[in-house]
């Protein structure tokens, strides 16, 4: 420290205060030796007549004005030695806000993922995302764009889709971009081994691989490059890895592997629209004239085009950050009000910590009392007073930080674990960085200054002269208590709010788990199969294999049915159509799967009316679909929805028409609300799917068992990659965003709960040491242990159910919040509210009994002579 | 110790005193103290615990300025001088005080008649 006091010139000053009142001692001993008395005579004497040297040097510091620093520095050493003595408060005190502080920092680290994240290319500032009006980008669309615009250096095109790598015998699923010529150009982004794309390289089967991958799955050896990977069963030329911290153009994800979509055939067409758009800008041209000539070639484009460009003229740009995403309204809905969620009940669990902190201090204060008094009497300022309690508050706030920033950096290592075992890994930067670590000390220090002014200036405003006179025990006694009643009173409200949040979130995911989904999962496999060697003629139809599967795996005596589907449902993968149906306008977009003959029996969903696809529906014949009831009563109501015809182009020489109506089911997501749905058959659109398609078989004992048998089964006919799951864990993806929220609202309810009942302890322990020579005196009168029971439990127990009624009402209000979430459930659900008023009332409970059996044992000769 | 009571210095006077000694030229900490006793006949003796106090305040204020040199003793003494902005203010003071005086002793004067 001696760098500060140099700094501030203290040591030279105080040196000189030194001299200077030696000087004049010396001179005063002169003096009086001169008018005859000894040399120590006179030493004496001139002591005496100048009375307190450190005190008269004190004033002459305290004239000078302290320097801020070293009154800082003082208290802090004051601070620091009185909380190392209290080593258990401290301890306590540390403990209940980094749970606090930490739940926060680590909602923060989410939203900050969300919000900062960014495309990692060169400059990001000149990229921008054009968000091609209702639906992706085709091919030929993507085109024109970036042939007519002179707004940007260059315009790339991207499509990101799950796809099966295979390594030697295994399979993995991995993500994939399909990426147009200019891709890597565009982004800036150079490869870390080998070469990235060239534009020359387009139509050929080769890949750029991500860092991650290579290092992942091929151990960073360089070996693989120039040597081919097999993907989606077709040979890709691995020509490079790129750099170390690119994770692909698609936000909030990392990208595994990048394919020249030349190469897979996809471009060119108008009519699939598949395709995102990244833009990086001239040096000098600003978003807004982008979004004007962008707008301007749309509008065009849906001129020319009107039966596939529908809605293109809603086209829009803007930046590539997580903020301005938000901005542009690509967050949904859900995701905003559930982050609103956690933002609100994490700042209820770090209030609640505080008033534990605050509980504390004010205790400590009692305790502390004689102290304070005493300097207050030895001529402390109030405001000197402030300051030291303040500076203890801000010193355990920062303390409180730190430990939370390491809880929240074990446990983001932890979520980092678990997160890498996904499917689709996900490039939320959960880390700590700068920002994490501003807003952790600013809420820190919010919360330290909130915990402490109160207790502080309650603490120095004791009136001296009373409270020298009187027992000491009567400071802060009646305010204090009301206040400190108030805290726990706020605290419970606030549990109780934090324990219905989390109980809602935990049962509406048990009823997401049990509920009906409109299919029957339990007994269902799904089988992704790939063809091992690259298909000759691979654009033609996709389905061959699967088909042949189909066919050979019915015949089994295991499987009950067997069929196949380009989309699973609940893996939160959906494809769009348009129908032009009519009397209907303007026309649609509908959800559509393509399935093959017995997809409904295999999942266990019922036809209503109609029939299935059957055999006779293949190329060249009449053009069918099934519908969902939501789709047959929606567009033909009060009508038979059989028969009914419509086109999904004008330009459609052939309308499609409908020959059944199936029960409605959950397609994408949990949550979703019946939507119109319909079901295309392989065998007339095998071109227009660009997915694989996979088998789904039904069996007719545990499917588990039989995962074995039937992969035996297909390597016996054909020797291909193949990974099979239960369908119930392929949809289980659908049940993350329940899962997540109910892991992370039960978490903060459960550190809300332990921080009241630590709470509620401390209140009712230190009322109950108060009380102990009023225990004493009573048990002496001949009181019985059940008479101090009922004192002792009263008080706190009054306090807890006050909350309680406080925390209902904050129930009711909060958990509207959660409205949009909850599968199956009333946000004011009885059972939830009665299950947390009694979780609450017995963590409360405890907390009551603990000290009042205490004061029961209370020996009434010792608690009279106590004090 | 003495017979008679030594007189608190009524707020703010001690600040004028020490101007109106060090005026006279350079001068330390302790002089001041002894040439305020001897110019009041031993009526006002200054407490260290006032002097230090507030030739620093005085100093702080720049109203004074001070300097090391060696005493008479030859030992190195804090010798404070007063500044311009010590000299206006001594004058604005010895005004007040002037003001101060003369309507104090006229309220004790008629006091003094109304008593009699």
């Amino acid at each position: 420290m001696s760098w500060l006091r140099r700094l501030f010139n203290r040591s030279r000053l105080e040196r000189q205060l030194d001299s200077e009142l030696q000087f004049h001692l010396e001179e005063q001993v002169r003096q009086y030796v001169s008018s005859g008395m000894t040399e120590e005579e006179a030493r004496r004497k001139a002591r005496q007549t100048f009375g307190g040297l450190d005190q008269i040097k004190e004033e002459c510091r305290y004239v000078r004005g302290l320097t801020w620093v070293e009154t800082t520095m003082k208290d802090l050493r004051y601070t620091l030695r009185s909380l190392c003595r209290a080593w258990i408060f401290t301890a306590v005190v540390v403990l209940s806000l980094a749970l606090g502080i930490g739940a926060n920092t680590a909602i923060f680290s989410i939203v900050n993922a969300l919000l900062f994240d960014t495309l990692r290319a060169q400059e990001p500032s000149r990229l921008l995302r054009i968000n091609t009006g209702t639906s992706d980008c085709s091919y030929l669309n993507y085109e024109d764009f970036r042939a007519q615009n002179t707004v940007f250096e260059g315009l790339l095109a991207y499509r990101s889709a799950s796809a099966l790598l295979q390594i030697g015998t295994e399979t993995e699923s991995i993500v994939m971009e399909a990426v147009s010529d200019n891709y890597f150009s565009v982004l800036g982004i150079r490869a870390a081994s080998g070469r990235i794309l060239a534009a020359e390289e387009y139509r050929n089967p080769v890949v750029v691989l991500s860092h991650h991958l290579w290092m992942t799955r091929f151990g960073g050896d360089h070996a693989v490059l120039e040597r081919p990977v097999t993907l989606n069963g077709r040979r890709f030329l691995v020509i490079g890895v790129t750099a170390q911290d690119f994770r692909g153009a698609r936000p909030f994800t990392v990208t595994d592997a990048y394919v020249p979509l030349g190469a897979l055939g996809e471009d060119r067409d108008r009519g699939t629209q598949s395709f995102q758009l990244v833009g990086r800008l001239n040096p000098d041209v600003s978003p807004t004239q982008a979004q004007a000539e962008m707008s301007h070639i749309a509008q065009r484009l849906e001129r020319d085009y009107p039966d596939v460009n529908q809605g293109l003229s809603r086209t829009e740009v803007y930046r590539v950050s997580g903020i301005s995403s938000f901005r542009a309204g690509r967050f949904s809905g859900p995701v905003l009000i559930f982050l609103g969620v956690l933002v609100v009940l994490a700042v209820l669990v770090l209030l609640i910590a505080c008033a534990n902190v605050a509980n504390l201090l004010l205790s400590r204060a009692v305790t502390r009392r004689r102290e304070v008094i005493l300097r207050l009497a030895i001529g402390a300022s109030r405001g000197r007073l402030v300051r030291q309690y303040l500076t203890e508050s801000l010193l355990l706030a920062f303390a409180g930080s730190a430990v939370a920033l390491l809880f929240v950096a074990v446990i983001g290592h932890a979520v980092g674990a678990v997160r890498s075992a996904l499917p689709m890994a996900s490039a939320l930067d959960f880390g700590l960085d700068g920002r994490v670590f501003a807003f952790t000390l600013l809420i820190g220090t919010g919360a330290g200054i909130l915990f402490g002014v109160i207790p502080a200036l309650r603490l120095s405003r004791p009136d001296l002269n009373t409270n020298l006179k009187k027992a000491p025990d009567s400071l802060l006694r009646l305010g204090g208590m009301s206040f400190r009643n108030t805290l726990v009173v706020a605290q419970v409200a606030l549990s109780l709010v934090l324990i219905v949040c989390a109980g809602l979130s935990v049962r509406s995911l048990r009823n997401a788990q049990t509920l009906n989904l409109g299919f029957d999962a339990e007994k269902v496999l799904i089988v992704r199969v790939r063809q091992s060697t690259e298909d000759p003629n691979n654009t033609g139809r996709v389905n061959v294999l699967p088909e042949q599967l189909v066919e050979r795996l019915s015949n089994l005596p295991e499987i009950e049915a067997a069929s196949s589907a380009s989309i699973v449902p609940l893996t939160l993968d959906s494809t769009r159509m348009p129908a032009l149906i009519q009397g209907v306008d303007p026309s649609p977009m509908i959800e559509r799967n393509t399935v093959a003959h017995n997809y409904f029996r295999t999942l266990g969903i019922p036809i209503l009316r109609g029939r299935d696809f059957a055999p006779e529906d293949r190329e060249g014949a009449p053009k069918v679909v099934i519908i969902n009831q939501t789709m047959a009563e929606r567009f033909w109501p009060g009508r038979d929805p059989i028969g009914q015809q419509f086109r999904a182009k004008p330009s459609d020489t052939l309308a499609s028409q409908v020959v059944g109506v199936v029960r409605d089911s959950k397609y994408t997501t949990i949550g979703e609300d019946p939507k119109p749905f319909l079901y295309l058959p392989f065998s007339q659109n095998s071109q227009s799917t660009d997915r694989q398609p996979k088998v789904m078989l039904r069996l007719k004992t545990d499917p588990l068992m039989q995962i074995a048998s039937v992969r035996e089964n297909i390597q016996a006919f054909e020797k291909v990659p193949v990974s099979i799951e239960p369908m119930s864990e392929a949809a289980s993806i659908a049940l993350m965003p329940a899962r997540f929220s109910a892991i992370l609202l039960g978490t903060l309810g459960l550190i809300g709960l332990v921080l009241a009942a630590v709470g509620v302890y401390g209140v009712v322990a230190y009322s109950v040491t108060q009380r102990t020579r009023e225990f004493g005196v009573r048990i002496a009168l001949g009181a019985e242990r059940s008479d101090i029971w009922k004192a002792a439990l009263s008080s706190g127990l009054g306090l807890t159910f006050i909350g309680l009624a406080f925390g209902l009402l904050g129930a009711a209000a909060a958990s509207r919040l959660l409205a949009g979430s909850l599968v199956g459930l009333s946000t004011v659900d009885p059972a939830t509210y009665i299950g947390a008023c009694l979780v609450v009332l017995a963590a409360a409970s405890v907390a009551n009994v603990v000290p009042a059996h205490r004061a029961t044992r209370v020996d009434p000769t010792e608690s009279l002579r106590h004090e | 110790m003495s017979p008679t009571r030594t007189p608190d210095l009524p707020q703010g006077t001690l600040d004028m005193l020490i101007l109106k000694v060090v005026a006279a030229g350079p001068i330390h900490g302790y002089a001041v103290a002894q040439r305020i006793q001897q110019i009041s006949r031993d009526v006002l003796q200054v407490r260290q615990g006032s002097l230090y106090p507030a030739l620093h305040r005085l100093e702080n204020r720049k109203l004074l300025q001070a300097e090391w040199k060696p005493s008479d003793t030859g030992r190195e003494a804090k010798f404070y001088r007063l500044t311009r902005k010590g000299r206006t203010e001594l004058e604005a003071d010895a005004q007040t005080w002037n003001h101060v005086r003369d309507a104090i002793e006229l309220i004790m004067r008629g006091a003094k008649e109304e008593s009699l």
